[in-house]
């Protein structure tokens, strides 16, 4: 059941036509159902209508025009360097919105590039649509933990008995990759250990399950980066909304 | 001269509905540059958070909040008219 809380945070993403299906779905039961999100709903609702009416009479200044095509003509990775984060609670709120407006929409994963190298059917790009819909969940709703520890110590042992093999549980807080928790997702049919790190307000996903086939996942898709490796018979994927630079480096000091 | 009722509503909603949308663009005019550039860009041009992302360069979680705020602005300024 969703609470006002989410429902009001989705509106505008539902507006915006930026939920997928079930989520679109949640939004409008809630909005059947409660007596106060409709106003919030029909205000912003007329809002958007009386501006698209403003249309013909405003419209953006010409760079800005052609900032917009040139852009959305590019190719749609974009190099993310360094950049200014926003320092307050909006810059979490808003990649916890984002997380929702994204949904778990496949198109990205299933492209011919993403499964290059994958001669193992499409088990692959199933993996991968599942890390990237675990990840969304995991910053929607409050499963983000199941042992919230900074303690490699605590969440290394916490594993025994929930999954079946040792997840290395490293922690990078001293290079600026703090380890937060972990939790037990279910991924390729099977538990799998998650572990739960962050990156100034960037929350990092890291599945950890034992197999001998690479995970091919793509660099990116939904917004969200992923990083795959698999090292001692080990398979490992990171997945944030950090920038792929950055979580390279999160791999790199895991190898 | 005889004018058919129905008519003449409807000449005065299009007035009223003439200055509520004067009053929202001047609302829109008034907002930050940050805040109107994305609004622009979604409600008139009617780009994805993700094109926005790309075309005003800043992360799609930013496009959300400067939306956001600037919703809340253009409604709160709104109810001030």
């Amino acid at each position: 059941m969703m609470t006002c809380k989410s429902a009001l945070s989705l509106i505008e993403p539902y507006l915006d036509g930026e939920l997928d299906a079930a989520q679109k779905a949640e939004v409008e039961t809630h909005l059947n159902e409660c007596a106060t999100c409709p106003a919030a709903y029909r205000r912003l609702s007329e809002l958007g209508t009386d501006l698209r009416t403003l249309a013909p009479r405003y419209t953006a200044p010409e760079q800005l025009q052609r900032r917009v095509l040139s852009a959305v003509r590019r190719e749609a990775r974009v190099k993310q360097g360094w950049r200014l984060m926003p320092s307050s609670a909006w810059a979490i709120a808003a990649s916890v919105l984002l997380a929702a407006s994204l949904g778990w929409n496949v198109k990205l994963l299933q492209s011919p590039k993403n499964t290059t190298g994958n001669t193992s059917g499409d088990t692959t790009g199933e993996v991968a649509q599942e890390i990237l819909s675990s990840h969304v969940r995991s910053l929607i709703g409050a499963h983000l933990l199941d042992v919230p520890s900074t303690e490699q110590h605590t969440v290394k042992p916490w594993f025994n008995g929930k999954v079946d093999y040792a997840p290395d549980v490293k922690d990078f807080a001293a290079a600026g990759f703090p380890l937060i928790g972990g939790r037990v997702d279910y991924i390729d049919r099977r538990p799998v250990a998650a572990l739960v790190y962050k990156r100034r307000e960037h929350v990092i996903n890291l599945f950890v399950w034992p197999s001998n086939s690479p995970l091919a996942a793509p660099e990116a898709a939904n917004g969200f980066n992923l990083v795959a490796w698999n090292k001692a018979g080990m398979n490992y994927c990171a997945i944030s909304d950090l920038n792929q630079a950055e979580l390279r480096q999160f791999a790199g000091l895991y190898h | 001269m005889h004018r058919p009722a129905g008519k003449q509503e409807n000449v005065e909603e299009r007035l009223v509905e003439n200055s509520k949308l004067d009053a929202l663009r001047r609302c829109v005019e008034a907002l930050p540059v940050e805040h109107r550039e994305i609004i622009v860009m979604r409600e008139l041009e009617e780009l994805s958070y993700r094109e926005i992302s790309e075309a005003a360069g800043v992360p799609i979680g930013t496009v959300m909040s400067r939306l956001s705020r600037g919703r809340m602005r253009l409604l709160d300024c709104m109810e001030e008219k």
